[in-house]
């Protein structure tokens, strides 16, 4: 019974403390950021710090959501998020299957070109991107910015997705094309359930890398198809940060990437390391 | 396979090799001495006459939303009022901390980008370089309004491209003064500083413990250790008879030491390693220092918070020298405007038309010109003189090919290395040196 109470109170000073610790750590950056955003502009700035609310207000979120118009940008974002997503998994599981399953010619120089594109710094692709978006009458479109993410997202998921399907046996749909199914069938109805944990993990990582960039966006969007990111850094200015404003939207554009996080995490965690381990 | 290899890599050569002919393509564009010669003749002609209707493109940034709406809001009345067929679309991009210089490099490059653009002096160099910005000396030389913008305004013009020709065109220059708050400076029983000697005095008086419990309440200097704050090390550079064209002189060692002995003998708060404008302009705000240097943009600032209770003057020199560094906003007419006519009647009533007289009302900026003085803003605001007399002794970083670098990369690690005593001042002015000057 003692060495029961005993052990119990190592785990606290071993394990729930530290643990307890580091979640504080982690989540203190996200509380700060929330009650900035509930503060007055006067109490942000005021000495001593003010470590909660005080004078609670929604200001910052009414500024946000009436002059600065931030549902306009969330739309963009979406639009470009859901759009980027959606192509890259349908090219990336095509792109994948067809390496894993198929043994053709230049099948590793082609995977080999595929990396190296994401080897390339993004600030260097950047003018040829430009330009090609701006041959293309593509610019500040919502589509040209799904092609210019997909770019770089696409030959990333081929890698992950590829990774996966090597690990799913063939003869799965080996009996699906013996039962009577045609190889689209068998790859619709049998292959892709199974894949779904994968798609779903290379679909967050996706919509997350859309959601959040910001280099790209700054230069290939106007303020008709800003994204969050981009439209967030204007509150940043040469003389003066409207932090107020700054931290509301930082919340507001964390909250659907958490949301997701949260429901997909085990599958992202599984996704991610699809492939790495033979056995 | 090393066929497909070799079919592959030649390929990729040749879609290079047709990319870099499509850039050379656009470089070979007349070159802005001639297009200014075709524009000049066109200039005589009256914008009026032109029947075709022009549209413009303005990129700008913006400090703030209030700023962004004026900004617009000027747009519009041009639009409206200009009855020469020409339509400005302005459109907001972030200042990313003097990103915006390099974000439109990079779209003008790619073919894109506007008409005209917000400008920052310390870019001149590089878009001459690359051929981007119109000639528009003979535009300027034709002004009748030319002689309302000071000869100095000019010459940070001519020597931020390093030519002789007017490439960027002067909207605001803000030059750099001191903000005190007379308050500290009665306690600390100290007058306005003279001599660079005497504003050493002042920020080790104006350092108190003003609640006896042993810790330092007020600074007397709000000093800018990051971003931005190589503007504020030239005062005390010229002050000791040194200069921006050799940092390793034994006057620049001597004045970078008065500098960092600033921190060193704790008169500025310790956080000052890592402050931009924003941290000094909080400090400031909220009574924890003496002494910020700013210029004019944020004079209705400490109006609305200090009042009476907040002065101005202009960084005390020597008989060696006196500099400050002028912060600036330009506006660039890009070489790849097709119409340099209308361009140039937007730029005019950006400064001398009611653009200007709109922007100078809300912000507190603009070049002392005709409509900008006659305004009762300018009467009321006292720190409008002290800018005026800041300008006689106002310049800018040498604009090398380099200096952009030296700004962005160079500055902030090595201030702050020589803040912390991680490296000596001579060490860190010779790198800061071979940054600025290649």
């Amino acid at each position: 019974m003692k060495s029961k109470k005993k052990f119990k109170a190592s785990r606290i000073f071993q394990i729930w403390l530290p643990l307890i610790l580091f979640t504080l750590f982690i989540l203190f950056p996200y509380y700060w950021m929330f009650v900035t955003s509930v503060k007055p502009d006067a109490d942000i700035i005021s000495k001593p710090v003010q470590y909660w609310a005080a004078n609670f207000t929604w200001a910052h979120y009414k500024d946000l959501f009436g002059y600065f118009n931030f549902l306009k940008y969330m739309g963009n974002s979406l639009i470009i998020a859901v759009g980027t997503t959606v192509l890259s998994l349908v090219v990336s599981t095509l792109a994948a299957y067809s390496f894993a399953r198929y043994d053709f010619k230049g099948r590793k120089i082609l995977m080999c070109l595929f990396l190296s594109n994401n080897m390339f710094p993004t600030v260097l692709l950047m003018i040829p991107l430009y330009s090609i978006m701006s041959s293309l009458g593509l610019l500040y479109s919502h589509f040209g910015m799904v092609l210019a993410y997909a770019t770089f997202s696409i030959p990333f998921s081929v890698w992950l997705i590829q990774g996966f399907i090597r690990d799913v046996p063939f003869d799965l749909e080996e009996a699906a094309l013996v039962d009577g199914c045609t190889r689209r069938g068998a790859f619709l109805r049998i292959f892709l359930p199974v894949l779904a944990p994968c798609l779903l993990a290379a679909g967050v990582y996706m919509f997350m890398q859309a959601w959040n960039e910001y280099t790209l966006a700054s230069l290939m969007t106007n303020p008709a198809s800003r994204t969050i990111p981009v439209a967030l850094s204007t509150l940043i200015g040469q003389l003066g940060v409207d932090w107020g404003m700054l931290c509301a939207g930082g919340i507001i554009t964390c909250l659907p990437v958490i949301i997701m996080f949260f429901f997909a995490q085990k599958y992202l965690v599984a996704g991610m390391t699809a492939g790495a381990v033979k056995g | 396979m090393k066929k497909v290899l070799a079919l592959v890599l030649t390929g990729v050569m040749v879609l290079g090799l047709t990319a870099c002919g499509s850039s050379q393509s656009s470089s070979e564009a007349p070159a802005p001495a001639e297009s200014t010669a075709e524009s000049s003749v066109e200039s005589e002609a009256p914008a009026e006459e032109s029947s075709e209707p022009v549209a413009l493109t303005y990129w700008y940034w913006a400090d703030s939303p209030e700023d962004s709406a004026c900004i617009q809001d000027i747009v519009k009345a041009y639009n409206e009022s200009n009855g020469k067929g020409i339509t400005v679309t302005a459109e907001e991009f972030p200042w990313n901390s003097g990103g915006f210089m390099e974000d439109t490099f990079t779209t003008i490059m790619g073919g894109g980008g506007p008409d005209i653009s917000n400008f920052k002096a310390s870019s001149g160099s590089l878009y001459v370089a690359n051929g981007l910005l119109a000639d528009m000396t003979s535009y300027v030389d034709s002004w009748a309004d030319k002689g309302q913008i000071s000869d100095a305004a000019w010459d940070v013009m001519r020597s931020a491209t390093n030519t002789e020709t007017i490439n960027i065109l002067p909207w605001t220059l803000e030059p750099l003064y001191v903000y005190y708050r007379p308050s500290i400076f009665a306690a600390a029983g100290v007058e306005v500083p003279t001599t660079i000697e005497e504003f050493l005095d002042v920020c080790e008086k104006c350092t108190m413990d003003t609640d006896g419990d042993g810790k330092t309440d007020v600074y007397g200097y709000g000093m800018r250790g990051a971003g931005g704050g190589q503007e504020h090390l030239g005062n005390f550079l010229y002050a000791y008879g040194a200069s921006w064209d050799d940092l390793t002189t034994p006057e620049a060692v001597e004045a970078y030491k008065a500098y960092l002995s600033i921190y060193e003998n704790g008169w500025a708060p310790e956080a000052s390693v890592n402050a931009a404008f924003a941290e000094i302009k909080d400090e400031f705000a909220t009574g924890q220092v003496a002494m910020i240097i700013h210029h004019i943009g944020s004079s209705q600032n400490w109006i609305d918070t200090y009042g009476d209770d907040c002065d101005a003057f202009v960084f005390p020199g020597s008989d060696k020298g006196q500099w400050t560094c002028t912060g600036d906003t330009e506006l660039a007419i890009y070489e790849k405007c097709e119409n340099k006519d209308a361009a140039w009647d937007f730029y005019t009533y950006m400064t001398t038309g009611e653009g200007g007289t709109a922007w100078f009302k809300h912000t507190g900026k603009g070049l002392g010109t005709d409509n900008v003085t006659a305004t009762e803003e300018f009467a009321a605001n006292k720190y409008q003189a002290v800018s005026a007399e800041a300008t006689a002794v106002a310049g800018i970083l040498p604009s090398t090919e380099t200096v952009s670098a030296f700004i962005n990369n160079t500055w902030v690690p090595t201030n702050q290395a020589a803040l912390l005593g991680q490296m000596t001042a001579e060490d860190a002015l010779a790198e800061m040196n071979a940054a600025l000057h290649g």
